[in-house]
């Protein structure tokens, strides 16, 4: 069953234009981005909620709440690889559903010249409505925070209908998926 | 071009005319047909969702003010600032006001069919506040100085050609029509203005009224930017644009993602729940909602017209309108064009400015076989023409004729007769029996010397 989900999730995605990549450990999701992205180590940019997901692995890049407030927004906006966690990931769309939390701003997802979303294979839900009623149950106590559902890179196609990739978001989507 | 919804069909001849037009339109509209099909044909639930997504949108419309309350409590309870707009003009002061008391002279934009209805831009920029469209779009569009051509793809009738011309006279930049670098030089230019404009205006696609939650789904990341980056956040929406529950988001995502862009989901779709709490880094300070009703609850009391509050303003009836695909969306002379824009304009704004919106379409159900929330578009144009008759909008000449047809179809001796006698008279002068408002353009056809009716008869009694 999550080996299908998988499957379809990563044939979703692909459609998208966005990338997804299965790996078996933490120490590999590291391996991966470090290979895949040789930048300098400010410009790329993770959150807390990250950090704990890798559970001490060593991840290039810095903490985005190392960052002084003040100067985050210019920071982010010439980073070139934003690194976020995500609620969910649904199948039936290639979907990754972002939850406003305190120690991730929306602006890490959104600035940067690429978003990264690391997840784990139990985040994965079949369809959106199965994850949203997950979403809103477990907040019924107190209010909602926002949600952001990224399910590709920035795209358009104003022009004559012709797709182009990297409008006024980030370029590329990817997810890393830790399996077990 | 005089663009308004009266001069419909002089702009009409005119645009059925501009082949460059019409093959532009027709590939756009084409192309967007193809993608939605492919999408909606690996979805064998689709049928059923169409239902559902009547059904619920119905509910809406029978119950606007109560989900209208209950949608206000919740924003409220999120911590939004709603703002209720009885008319247009109401609106606009609203959301002029917001952006005075932050003295702020700009604003950042995402697209929005309801700041177009409020002609929102004009009014703005009047007072001395710049606005900056950020839709790619919308963006090529406000350069031109024109109106959208499509409620979801507002550029439809520019080739690159003409963008790439309009890019290097205003923008100053060397000739390229390559979509990639136009696209890549709107980017840069509006990185800065997302950066530092203190207001952000967008549009609403649903609003939840169990949850309060405001809906946007884009793929550019603009209205993204929109609503994350400015100290304030305005968003703007007509009342028929809430949904019952949260629950209900995914069903209509599904609907307006296929439906608009033949994507089983957009790039990006942003549910807000209110402003920045005390405990969140960024999003603005401020969410405030204005809600036009602009005669919608009105409407909504009709017992048939109330089914156009239920559209989600996908844009798929313009794509397959054989009138649209034809002519484009500028000469409907109303900022809602197409099938859904001729029959929401007459009932929504003007019967008699816009009485010949109705008219135009070959009635073909094109556009109630697309639809995702089954409106019946064009049962619906045909009643709108029987209550532009009954209002006594058409001329002397037109019920005359009318009448005189009637007369003659009641009776099978009289169209008989009829029939014999433009034989007769064909036979005579020719074919070409000249029909003022019918002939100049079509072509008479051929009668028969003997009518079928009259041919069976005879068989019938050799038979026998
Ligand atoms: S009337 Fe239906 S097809 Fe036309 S824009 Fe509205 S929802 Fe889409």
């Amino acid at each position: 069953m999550t080996d299908n989900l998988q499957s379809l999730f990563q044939l979703r995605i692909r459609e998208m234009g966005g990338w997804c990549e299965i790996v078996e450990s933490l120490e590999s999701v590291c391996a991966l981005l470090g290979k895949k992205y040789a930048f300098d180590k400010n410009e790329i940019v993770f959150s807390g909620r990250v950090t704990k997901l890798l559970n001490g692995s060593k991840l290039t890049g810095v903490d985005v709440e190392s960052i002084h407030p003040g100067d985050r927004r210019e920071i982010l906006a010439h980073a070139m690889v934003g690194i976020t966690t995500c609620d969910g990931l649904i199948a039936e769309t290639g979907t990754a559903v972002l939850v406003n939390h305190p120690s991730e701003p929306r602006e890490l997802s959104l600035l940067p010249e690429r978003h990264i979303v690391v997840a784990t294979d139990d985040q994965l839900y079949e369809s959106l409505n199965a994850c949203l009623s997950r979403i809103k149950e477990s907040y019924l106590a107190g209010s909602m925070p926002s949600l952001t559902l990224v399910s590709g890179p920035s795209r358009t196609s104003d022009i004559e209908k012709t797709l182009v990739v990297g409008v006024h978001g980030p370029k590329e989507f990817g997810v890393v998926v830790i399996g077990t | 071009m005089n663009l308004r919804a009266s001069q419909f069909k002089a702009n009409a001849r005119i645009a059925a005319q501009d082949t460059g037009l019409r093959s532009k339109v027709k590939k756009a509209t084409g192309t967007a047909l193809t993608k939605r099909k492919q999408t909606v044909d690996e979805l064998p639930e689709w049928e059923s969702l169409r239902q559902q997504g009547h059904d619920i949108r119905k509910e809406v419309v029978d119950n606007i003010d109560r989900y209208l309350r209950s949608f206000t409590d919740a924003a409220r309870l999120n911590g939004a600032i709603v703002h209720h707009a009885n008319e247009h003009n109401d609106a606009t002061k609203i959301i002029y006001d917001i952006i005075r008391r932050v003295s702020a002279n700009s604003v950042v934009k995402s697209k929005s069919m309801i700041t177009e209805e409020l002609h929102l831009n004009r009014m703005l920029e009047e007072n001395g506040i710049r606005v900056i469209e950020t839709d790619l779009g919308e963006y090529i569009i406000q350069l031109a100085g024109e109106t959208p051509s499509h409620i979801t793809a507002p550029a439809l009738h520019k080739s690159k050609e003409d963008i790439a011309r309009l890019f290097q006279e205003k923008l100053n930049i060397s000739y390229t029509d390559d979509p990639a670098v136009l696209t890549a030089v709107v980017r840069k230019r509006l990185r800065d203005e997302f950066l530092n404009t203190r207001v952000g205006i967008s549009g609403v696609n649903f609003a939840c009224a169990d949850t309060g939650t405001i809906t946007i789904i884009e793929n550019e990341a603009n209205a993204r930017l929109c609503t994350v980056l400015p100290e304030v956040h305005i968003a703007v929406m007509s009342i028929e644009k809430i949904i019952p529950s949260f629950d209900d988001l995914s069903l209509f995502l599904k609907l307006l993602s296929c439906s608009a862009s033949g994507q089983r989901m957009t790039s990006y779709v942003s549910m807000i729940n209110g402003p920045r709490s005390s405990h969140n880094p960024d999003g603005p300070r401020q969410l405030h909602v204005v809600i036009l009703d602009g005669g919608r609850r009105q409407l909504a009391k009709h017992p048939a017209w109330k089914e156009a509050l239920y559209c989600i303003r996908c844009g798929a009836c313009l794509n397959v309108c054989p009138v649209y695909q034809s002519v484009g969306g500028h000469v409907y002379g109303s900022v809602y064009p197409g099938p859904i824009g001729s029959v929401l304009t007459p009932t929504l704004f003007d019967m008699k400015e816009a009485q010949d919106l109705p008219f135009a379409s070959s009635l073909c159900g094109a556009c109630t076989d697309i639809c995702p929330v089954k409106i019946d578009l064009h049962h619906h144009l045909l009643w709108e023409r029987r209550e532009v008759v009954d209002r006594g909008y058409k001329s002397f000449t037109e019920k005359i004729a009318m009448a005189v047809w009637r007369w003659m179809m009641l009776s099978a001796g009289r169209v008989e007769f009829a029939g014999r006698l433009g034989w007769l008279i064909q036979k005579v002068f020719g074919k070409n029996i000249p029909a003022p408002g019918w002939t100049p353009r079509r072509r008479f056809p051929a009668l028969a010397r003997r009518s079928f009716r009259s041919i069976m008869k005879r068989e019938k009694n050799n038979d026998g």
